[in-house]
């Protein structure tokens, strides 16, 4: 009986991939735009539980809002704006076998290689050892001996930032690359000036007045939950997040034009590098200091290593601050608060401006 | 502080109590309310009674129970804020979505008893 219940994940593994590789081979073939999209979400559905099988549930976490809440619902919006049926005739047959022909044997070949995996090992889903040592690393972020602990009683921020920490700076600078892509497109572009006008822009009286209340409380709050990311949970992406917030309540409630007195897009940009380069330093600073005194230390280090003897200290004057973790949050908060005010303005733009500067380099 | 701690602790389930009759309230009118404008109100009954008053609750709940220290003023004053900022936006966010729904007319206003804004339109007193 136990054999049986050990063998359930790997029964549902493999149904859910044959019902994924049918829904791809029908996204392929269907002809209705609309429902090849259903197809590919229901495709989605399938590879989110495989996900969760293999023990990645943050993957998952990422996996289903994204691809299948947001990039069906795109593809949707871009087929109604275009056309709801495909007019080449449809996929001929012959090429649509060696579509299925070919998904079916990458499954097969895969399922193959997951059961060797797992006969020579038998360690493909992961072992209970795996969980000890979570739960280790769990116990020790805050504990009496600094050489292997991060010194933060938050668990997330200390794995984020300390143990992976190098994992989570290629993850942010996605993030800043899209930034710098989305600035790249729109060189050329500008916010319009204009005077800001109270009786004519913007929503009513009583949207005005509460946003004027509510938006120095969002900041204090994104402040607060960047500076106590190493305490509570949260942390810099958080932050700057909830504060972006406020750009965007600036530039719906009132007008771009208002929202401009206080965000302009080139200083925006300055702060942004600035938060940039103090997540870069935090990153090295105990190599630099290291350098400096002439002994060991890493990139990314945060507290002393049994090898490499310098670290930042973990509070002063009493008060947790726990190395670099604090200079962490506090840059990835400016970086990313600008980062996504720039994002607000340049999308608030007026298409004819846009529309305009598009014409100009046409011709 | 230990003689108002059970007091707390009524008061606080008394609120709970009361925003879970206000959930019920509000999925029922959600249900049977004939137009957009009064299912906004029932959206709001939701908001202010069903999550506002019993975040109160909450709070003073967690405000009367002492074996959890210093950290039961955290959780009393988290709740606190987030209690005030729902009870600024929700009315302004329902304010907002009557005014445009009304004035780019997506919600059809049919069992119509009175709408004094439309004489006031009318009359040029209110500009769009």
């Amino acid at each position: 009986m136990s054999d049986l219940y050990s063998l359930t994940p790997y029964v549902v593994l493999a149904v859910s991939a044959l019902a994924s590789t049918i829904a791809v081979y029908l996204a392929v073939t269907e002809k209705d735009l609309i429902k090849a999209v259903l197809y590919s979400a229901i495709q989605s559905t399938f590879y989110a539980l495989i996900f969760y099988l293999l023990v990645v549930p943050d993957i998952v976490l990422v996996y289903i809002p994204v691809a299948v809440g947001l990039l069906p619902a795109i593809l949707i919006i871009a087929v109604k704006k275009t056309e709801k049926y495909e007019d080449v005739g449809g996929v001929p047959r012959s090429t649509s076998i060696i579509v299925l022909l070919s998904v079916t044997v990458f499954t097969l070949i895969a399922g193959y290689l997951l059961v060797v995996s797992h006969a020579i090992t038998f360690d493909v889903f992961p072992s209970p050892d795996a969980r000890l040592l979570a739960k280790w690393f769990l116990a020790t972020t805050l504990w009496w001996n600094r050489l292997f602990s991060s010194m933060s009683p938050e668990a997330v921020t200390a794995i984020v930032w300390d143990y992976r920490g190098l994992d989570t700076y290629f993850e942010t600078s996605v993030m800043y690359l899209a930034i710098i892509g989305a600035l790249a497109i729109a060189r050329y572009l500008d916010i319009p000036r204009k005077e800001y006008r109270e009786d004519v822009m913007g929503m009513s009286i009583i949207g005005k007045m509460s946003a004027k209340i509510i938006v120095p409380m969002i900041i204090i709050v994104a402040i607060s939950i960047a500076l106590h990311g190493h305490l509570t949970p949260g942390g810099g992406f958080q932050g700057g997040v909830t504060g972006a917030v406020t750009v965007s309540l600036l530039i719906f409630i009132f007008s771009v034009y208002f929202a401009t007195r206080f965000f302009k897009i080139n200083i925006a940009i300055l702060l942004r590098i600035i938060g940039l380069a103090g997540i870069i330093l935090s990153a090295t600073i105990v190599a630099i200091i290291g350098f400096l005194i002439g002994q060991p230390a890493y990139i990314f280090q945060n507290q002393p290593k049994i090898i490499a003897q310098i670290g930042l200290p973990y509070e002063i004057g009493g008060n947790l601050i726990s190395g670099t973790l604090l200079l962490f949050n506090t840059s990835e908060f400016l970086a990313v608060f600008m980062g996504f005010a720039i994002l607000f303005l340049l999308l608030s733009i007026p298409e004819e401006n846009v529309l305009e500067v598009i014409k100009g380099e046409v011709e | 502080m230990n003689l108002l701690n059970p007091v707390l602790t009524i008061i606080g389930y008394v609120l709970v109590g009361i925003g879970a009759f206000c959930q019920v309230v509000a999925g029922i009118g959600m249900n049977r309310f004939p137009n957009f404008f009064v299912r906004l109100h029932a959206a709001t009954i939701c908001t202010i009674g069903g999550s506002f008053v019993p975040i109160i609750g909450c709070s003073l709940i967690a405000l009367s129970i002492e074996e959890l220290g210093v950290t039961r003023f955290f959780l009393a004053g988290a709740g606190f804020v987030t209690a005030v900022f729902l009870l600024i936006l929700a009315p302004v966010g329902s304010h907002l979505l009557a005014k445009a729904a009304y004035f780019s007319k997506a919600a059809v206003l049919h069992p119509k008893a009175v709408d004094l804004l439309e004489e006031d339109v009318e009359r040029g007193e209110i500009r769009e």
